[in-house]
């Protein structure tokens, strides 16, 4: 994959009446697996709207894989695959003969069709199943037929909206696990979600949405602040705390929960010592990590 | 690998091959209209009812030209039991109404209510090609179910004829310019309404039920108007009977008398009048269905 | 005093031996358990039978077999239950013509409340919808809504509250909310019972869980008890440090370390007893000068508890 960003958007903008719900959005996203969040009515699926060419942007510009999102919409189609969030299966036709015609609208022959649809299908873990009607199928198995239109032409990039919505966590697991997959066969991959774990788990960038403007888009590394160690004692926290603070660090004490930085040492070192000195343990630690949660709660309260 | 084993990758493989964007996805959207009408790829209880029509529609051609080839004593036109070319439209056309009362839903309601349009505005497909497509479908069955039995009579009549079936062939090509206008113009006056009914119906029975209702409905409320002559321009009721329409161009195409009560020639309106309807009805029709779906999609 | 950790010592919610049928399908497998105030979470795969034991409490089903008590009462019989017990069920069924206001002051007077003003008045300040409160719910957000339907179970002020998804749909801060809302509720003496999939939220949100798989109890009581009841599964730990070989070495020579592994410079450590790690760890990571800069277990968290309760 090049490192040219695969999506771009320019002043980015859409109004209808008096109800604006995209404003000066832009941003440079670049190849792998980005997450979109956002409160709801923050703009996230007018986004994917306008990515996929259903909706035209009252103002500015957005890019997908190179091609201008509103003029060259067959173009950005032909390479991109789209999960909806809502139901969106035909109901009295099997799996396979869905995702068999689902390749072929993405214009691939028959006899590509049937084998990319059968790959697929075995990919996303539908079996015997696919031989049954929609109409049949529980949450589980709809969202992996959902997934599997969505990726049976192989696309360059696939838009997941609130791909784990109704799974029960074992079928949320297999799903996320699927996704982490993706980038391994050469998709990129966006992920909307409310589920701000899913997006923590599977992607290497976000692009949080509030209000219908961009309020953060980065790498979720930079999420992680390695100057300040957080760790949790198993033992007088407390005491720990004191020794840590004698050796000359600041430390922020919540219960059983340290946040320990210095300038004069390296804090993962003093932990370490103060820890072993005092003969308390590590229930974890790492460096403090702000969680996507924190993020956005904080920017939804400005 | 080595010389004594190999492991084979199984995992995802990229797709290397054609993409046919754009034109595969019309010609696949086109196609499976094609099928969801006959039930094809679904499950058998939908099949019943389009097959049965479409045997319905062949059957009466097929027995006569089966007979036509066994006993050629016939003579053409006087004695077949269905008249000719010009009036057997009238056999197809009534089940082809019904054919059309149940494809048209078929065809655009379940992509709406099951919300399948959302992948479809994911494929490279503008909303004018889904419609585009969907319609052609629609139109292609129409024509097929009157075309066929049209073919079988024509080669009925030639066995039958007595110049000789080849040169019978050749002498009755006056018919076919005839059959094919016959057949636009019974395909525009039932499908574009059926398809602008299913855009606006949320329910297949809903709009099956509409269409049909519209037609014998109109139809009825004309005649019944068109009679009150002492309400000035009753006359004008006539331009509601929507089913009568195709029948009375029919006639004019095939020179053919007044075979049906017409309402529209005893309200003393000229043939071109109902063309005229049936072409607007199309032309509205088409452009609130293409209009709607470019909102939708 | 009990020592059954599926039991609690002031029941308000009680199961006993229950069992539920419907033909050849067993839902729900002789379940004993009990629930009191504050929040409890229900977790189990899709079919393990969590929606028809909440059923069963509503009194909605009878048990094919065993009991269950609601405040002492059978509910199938009692009429108590209306007003006792509050369900906000999962399917999203709400009246879009009616307002929310219109749509809780429906439920109080089902429910046959005294002040059905009063009541509906106070649900809805409770779930913080009082300025939306009198637009269509057709035109409200799923958070919302699923606030509305909070507010219509509270209406009859009752004492146990049975939540089915609640969280399903929300974005992040319509869902600290109502965390924050089903834990204020817990911390009033409620029975708060929410069955949900989202488990690291459960986690935050409950005091103790009860897991059902198959229709049978699973696991039940605190989450770090029941993965520590889970000895034939041992812990794993994740440890990035600057000299992963020589502290693995070193781990490896402590009784407590059942094994370790070495994957692209993080090592994994596979210990009985998670604790007693912790304690270790820095010991020995002075010993060989060892700068730790993680260390997490991978595996005590609600939703490995769950992945490997649902496995067995």
């Amino acid at each position: 994959m090049s490192e040219a960003p695969i999506l771009t958007a320019r002043d980015l903008g859409l109004a209808y009446g008096s109800i604006v719900a995209l404003h000066g959005v832009e941003f440079d996203l670049p190849p792998g697996r980005i997450g979109l969040v956002g409160a709801n009515g923050a703009g996230k699926t007018t986004l994917i709207k306008i990515l996929l060419g259903i909706l035209k942007p009252t103002v500015g510009s957005a890019t997908v894989l190179g091609f201008d999102a509103t003029s060259d919409m067959l173009d950005v189609r032909s390479r991109i695959g789209y999960m909806p969030e809502s139901d969106c299966l035909p109901l009295d036709i099997t799996a396979a003969n869905f995702v068999v015609y689902a390749a072929g609208l993405a214009g691939l022959p028959a006899n590509a069709a049937r084998q990319r649809a059968s790959d697929v299908l075995t990919l996303v873990g539908l079996e015997e199943e696919r031989f049954r009607p929609i109409e049949g199928f529980s949450t589980g198995m709809k969202q992996r037929t959902k997934l599997a239109q969505a990726i049976v032409h192989d696309p360059e990039l696939v838009f997941l909206d609130e791909p784990t919505a109704g799974l029960d966590p074992e079928g949320r697991e297999e799903m996320l696990e699927l996704i982490s997959r993706l980038g391994g066969f050469g998709i990129n991959v966006l992920v909307s979600s409310h589920v701000l774990g899913d997006i923590e788990r599977t992607c290497d960038w976000v692009l949080m949405l509030d209000g219908g403007r961009v309020l953060r888009s980065e790498p979720l590394s930079h999420l992680v602040d390695a100057d300040v160690v957080a760790v949790e004692v198993i033992g007088d926290a407390d005491r720990v705390a004191q020794h840590l603070v004698a050796a000359g660090a600041a430390v922020d004490v919540t219960g059983p929960r340290l946040l320990v930085s210095t300038t004069v040492d390296d804090p993962f070192r003093l932990v370490r010592d103060a820890l072993a000195e005092t003969g308390s343990g590590m229930r974890s630690m790492g460096p403090k990590a702000t969680t996507l949660e924190d993020v956005f709660l904080e920017g939804s309260e400005s | 690998m080595t010389d004594k084993g190999v492991v084979y990758d199984l995992g995802y493989v990229p797709y290397e091959g054609e993409r046919r964007a754009r034109r595969g996805a019309i010609a696949t959207t086109y196609r499976d209209g094609i099928y969801r009408v006959f039930g094809i790829r679904r499950r058998a209880r939908k099949k019943i009812l389009p097959w049965s029509l479409i045997v319905l529609a062949i059957l009466p051609a097929t027995v006569f030209v089966g007979f036509a080839f066994l006993l050629s004593t016939f003579s053409p036109e006087a004695d077949s039991p269905f008249g000719g070319h010009g009036e057997y439209f009238s056999i197809t056309g009534g089940v082809v109404l019904l054919f059309v009362a149940l494809a048209g839903p078929e065809l655009l309601i379940p992509d709406r209510r099951e919300g399948v349009l959302a992948i479809y505005s994911s494929r490279p497909l503008t909303p004018d090609d889904y419609i585009g497509s969907r319609a052609a479908s629609l139109l292609t069955v129409v024509a097929g179910f009157m075309l066929i039995p049209q073919v079988l009579m024509y080669i009925g009549f030639a066995a039958l004829s007595s110049s000789g079936f080849f040169s019978a062939l050749l002498d009755n090509a006056d018919e076919i310019p005839k059959i094919l206008a016959a057949t636009v113009v019974y395909a525009l006056a039932m499908a574009p309404l059926a398809l602008l009914i299913s855009t606006v119906a949320s329910r297949k029975a809903a709009a099956t039920g509409i269409y049909l209702g519209v037609l014998f409905v109109g139809t009825g409320l004309a005649a019944a108007l068109v009679e009150a002559t002492s309400v000035p321009g009753s006359r004008y009721a006539a331009l509601l009977s929507i089913g009568d329409h195709p029948d009375f161009v029919r006639d004019w195409i095939f020179g053919l008398t007044g075979s049906s009560e017409a309402v529209m020639s005893g309200a003393g309106f000229d043939p071109w009048v109902s063309l005229a309807v049936i072409a607007g009805v199309a032309v509205a029709s088409s452009i609130f269905v293409v209009w709607r779906y470019r909102r939708l999609m | 005093m009990t020592t059954n950790p599926a039991l609690v010592e002031s029941p308000t919610v009680e199961l006993d031996d229950a069992s539920k049928w419907f033909g050849q399908k067993v839902a729900v497998s002789n379940v004993t358990c009990s629930f009191g105030p504050g929040v409890t979470g229900l977790l189990g795969p899709n079919g393990a039978g969590k929606t028809t034991m909440l059923r069963m409490l509503t009194g909605l089903i009878r048990p094919s077999q065993g009991s269950v008590r609601v405040l002492g009462v059978w509910p199938r019989i009692s009429p108590s239950v209306y007003t006792d017990v509050g369900l906000v069920p999962e399917e999203a069924a709400v009246y879009p013509s009616l307002t929310a206001r219109e749509y809780v002051r429906y439920a109080a007077t089902l429910s046959g409340v005294a002040d059905v003003d009063a009541a509906t008045t106070r649900a809805i300040d409770t779930v913080a919808l009082v300025e939306p409160a009198d637009r269509k719910l057709a035109g409200y957000s799923k958070g919302m809504r699923q606030r509305a339907k909070v507010a219509a179970a509270l209406v009859s002020d009752p004492q146990i509250l049975l939540l089915d998804e609640p969280l399903n749909g929300t974005d992040p801060v319509q869902r600290l909310h109502l965390i924050n809302l089903f834990q204020r509720l817990g911390a009033e003496g409620r029975t708060v019972i929410v069955s949900s999939h989202i488990l690291d939220e459960v986690d935050r949100m409950s005091d103790r869980v009860i897991a059902i798989v198959d229709g049978r109890l699973a696991a039940a009581g605190d989450v770090a008890a029941i993965r520590e009841a889970m000895t034939d599964i041992p812990y794993r730990v994740r440890i990035e440090s600057d000299s992963t070989r020589v502290l693995a070495a070193r781990l490896l020579e402590e009784a407590l370390v059942h094994g370790v592994s070495v994957d692209d410079g993080i090592l994994h450590v596979e210990t009985g007893d998670l604790a007693a790690l912790g304690l270790r760890v820095p010991v020995v990571a002075r010993e060989v000068d060892a700068r730790i800069t993680s260390f997490q277990p991978e595996d005590a968290s609600l939703e490995s508890v769950f992945r490997y309760l649902v496995r067995r």
